[in-house]
């Protein structure tokens, strides 16, 4: 089955990333197009198009967006979050280093179905350049009248500003992002209310991650049947994935969701495992490791989530013999324990047990550890404030239990 | 040097709707331009800002690539997470210890440069990976390369 690459059709092209080489292309047609109709036209064919959100969470974008409460004045914002923390995940540098029209055209329709008039794209601070690939690409967007007043003589208007990070996992997620955009320390917000209803300045914000709303462009410009056509009923569309760790090809694969499976796409694409395959990672660190002989999985949500994991935000992490299992456990609950943002007790001191149970195996230590990471892990169970900490006890745990004859 | 400083903050304010958001673009703007963000600076942040200088660095210390202390010229975020560490990341820190000669977060005597380990910066296509004052290069899988990197990077210092 091969490629079939939509957003990344021609991103990495010559001169990709500036306006003329988009506009020959069509694009910031559907943006016509979209700023012609009434944003519930909009919304509805989001909705219909089946569209789930790309950051983790597979939220539908369409009920987002129509979340936003439609007789109230107050002001809108549209953010596109390209924090892209989780490692394994380097599908949004992508789309912005080398097609930044895509992500600003998605983020003017999304503009008009909620009527927002500023939006905000927050980088992570380990992307300078995309930072001033976005930055460019807004001015020259804002000078040829494709963003700014009066877009397209429509009288519509929106601005976009880029907001570099300071360096922290958790300000991807979407109130810590919020927090973080309102010049605060990155701790998430009790939710709800959402940002749909309270979000960034305590107004009305959508929140969609970088490759969904690269997504919108086509949806618009081709109808949602076209985009419901690809991919399953649960999971429409294509899907960007990133494989990297231990194959011989890593890099970024974009599919229609359903076309093949994880061993194929570290098999035929990512040119096949280095060393002996211990076990893969699929939708980022943040995700359960699947063992070898579960990688018959079609890459789709739903299948994913059958086989006991998530196709979180589509980052595949080869594991392979190259380092000991217990070494890539013990970095795994490290990165977590890091990056806990210190809000709430289980997770703050939980995850840092975790780093440090696992340290123990990785040294040689067995004894009780892993029924004390067990114990641990039922003391953080449900009681995290924010998911990443549930992240914790669900990867802490598929080590132990899947692997503790070979940790 | 700091009313330009205090020109940059204001600037900065009027682009947000509201002044709190120019916060952690000072400090950036602040780590740019005087290579940490030193009390003094914190100072002027919060007055510009209207806030204290201790919510300055409060804010400041949650983020992991604020620099509170000057580095190297050239600075190396050394990615040590899954991708790389499976791809040699490990080894990599080692040689970069070897070859600078001086402990991660240490500037070596030269001032040219400093190096600490990273969570994940998104380039594990290039694994193992460093992200080099903000430019991608990997993969540095030798200690060849490594070597081969620093040896110019030098060069270009001496030339200048
Ligand atoms: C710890 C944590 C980190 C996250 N990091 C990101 C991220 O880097 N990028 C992203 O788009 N979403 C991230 N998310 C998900 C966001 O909270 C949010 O669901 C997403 O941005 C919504 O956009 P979407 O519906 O288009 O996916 C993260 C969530 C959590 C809990
Ligand atoms: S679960 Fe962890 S990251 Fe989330 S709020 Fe609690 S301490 Fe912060
Ligand atoms: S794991 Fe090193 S760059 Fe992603």
């Amino acid at each position: 089955m091969p490629e079939t690459r939509i957003i990344l059709e021609h991103a990495g092209a010559d001169g990709s990333e500036s306006l003329s080489f988009y506009l020959k292309h069509g694009g910031y047609e559907a943006a016509r197009k979209a700023l012609s109709m009434k944003p519930q036209e909009i919304i509805d064919a989001v909705k219909a198009s089946g569209l789930r959100g790309r950051g983790g969470a597979a939220f539908p974008t369409g009920l987002k967006w129509d979340f936003v409460p439609k007789d109230d004045p107050r002001p809108r914002f549209v953010i596109a979050n390209c924090d892209e923390g989780e490692p394994g995940t380097f599908k949004d540098r992508e789309i912005v280093e080398k097609y930044p029209h895509l992500l600003l055209e998605g983020m003017l329709i999304a503009a008009r179905a909620i009527e927002a008039h500023q939006g905000f794209i927050y980088v992570r601070a380990e992307y300078p350049k995309a930072q001033g690939i976005l930055r460019a690409a807004i001015a020259e967007a804002e000078k040829e009248g494709f963003l700014g007043e009066n877009i397209m003589g429509t009288g519509f208007s929106f601005r976009v500003k880029v907001y570099g990070g300071g360096g922290a996992y958790i300000c991807g997620e979407e109130t810590a992002l919020i927090e973080s955009l309102e010049g605060k320390r990155g701790h998430p917000r009790l939710r709800p209310p959402y940002p749909v209803s309270y979000g960034v300045y305590g107004m009305p914000t959508v929140v969609n991650n970088v490759e969904t709303l690269s997504n919108v462009p086509f949806i618009i410009k081709n109808g949602p049947e076209w985009y419901r056509a690809m991919g399953t009923k649960d999971s429409t569309g294509t899907k960007i994935f990133t494989v990297s760790g231990g194959v011989r090809r890593p890099g970024v694969y974009e599919f229609r969701f359903g076309d093949l499976t994880l061993r194929e796409l570290i098999d035929e694409y990512a040119g096949g495992v280095k060393g002996k395959l211990v076990g893969v990672i699929p939708g980022g660190l943040s995700t359960p490791i699947l063992r070898p002989e579960e990688l018959d999985v079609r890459l789709t949500y739903e299948d994913i989530q059958r086989a006991g994991s998530l196709l979180g935000s589509g980052a595949v992490i080869v594991v392979n013999d190259a380092v000991p299992l217990a070494s890539v456990a013990r970095r795994s609950l490290e990165f977590l324990a890091h990056e806990s943002c210190g809000k709430c007790t289980p997770c703050r001191e939980g995850s840092t047990w975790l780093a440090r149970l696992f340290r123990e195996i990785e040294l040689g230590h067995k004894n009780g550890n892993p029924d004390r990471i067990r114990h641990v892990i039922e003391g953080m169970r449900g009681k995290c404030f924010c998911p990443l900490g549930e992240g914790a006890v669900a990867v802490a745990g598929a080590f132990i239990n899947k692997y503790e004859e070979e940790l | 040097m700091m009313n330009g400083f205090r020109e940059r903050i204001r600037e900065l304010k009027a682009e947000f709707p509201m002044g709190d958001s120019a916060l952690i673009p000072s400090i950036h703007e602040a780590v740019s331009r005087f290579g940490a963000l030193s009390r003094d600076v914190a100072v002027v942040i919060a007055d510009e800002l209207g806030t204290k200088p201790e919510h300055v660095e409060a804010v400041a210390s949650f983020y992991h690539l604020i620099k509170r202390e000057s580095v190297g010229r050239f600075h190396f975020l050394v990615c040590t997470n899954l991708s790389c560490m499976i791809c040699g990341a490990y080894d990599l820190f080692g040689w970069m210890k070897e070859l600078l000669g001086v402990e991660p977060g240490q500037t070596t005597p030269d001032g040219l440069f400093s190096y600490e380990e990273a969570e994940c910066i998104g380039s594990c296509d290039l694994a193992p990976a460093v992200l080099l004052n903000g430019e991608r290069i990997g993969p540095l899988d030798t200690r060849d390369k490594l070597k081969n990197l620093l040896d110019g990077l030098r060069r270009e210092v001496g030339n200048a």
